[in-house]
């Protein structure tokens, strides 16, 4: 786990769209990261 | 976030109906700069999923809260919980 006080690793991926997302598109706002360990499945 | 490819993402986003963004992470990259990838020796590595973390960022940048989920994943609870942090934290 990365500790709070950490800087946040850049990233750039895709969304669900296709859309390249760059954690920098938020700067100026709160970014809530959530892992799950698979799409279709609970949570 | 998970290493699910684009099209599955899709696939759950419509089913769901969910308003924010599912990213997909098939090589995982982001994965392991955010420790969200399984060791050997830990539950489910052998199915190469992901772990249940999740980050709190704020507009600096900097993570304000991390939480691990691996052995507690009542994610019903955890999304009150980071709210509540949200809010106390904004």
């Amino acid at each position: 786990m990365l500790d709070a006080g950490t800087q946040a690793p850049g990233f750039t991926l895709a969304d669900q769209s296709g859309a390249q997302v760059s954690l920098s598109d938020f700067a100026g706002k709160w970014v809530a990261l959530w892992w799950y360990p698979k799409a279709a499945t609970p949570g | 976030m998970s290493f699910d490819s684009v099209e599955d993402q899709q696939a759950f986003a419509e089913k769901e109906n969910f308003p924010y963004l599912l990213l997909s992470d098939p090589d995982r990259t982001a994965g392991a700069a955010y420790d969200a990838v399984r060791q050997e020796g830990e539950p489910y590595f052998e199915y190469g999923l992901p772990r249940r973390v999740s980050y709190l960022i704020g507009p600096d940048g900097v993570i304000a809260r991390s939480y691990d989920l691996t052995d507690h994943p009542d994610l019903t609870a955890h999304a009150g919980e980071v709210l509540a942090d949200l809010q106390s934290l904004s």
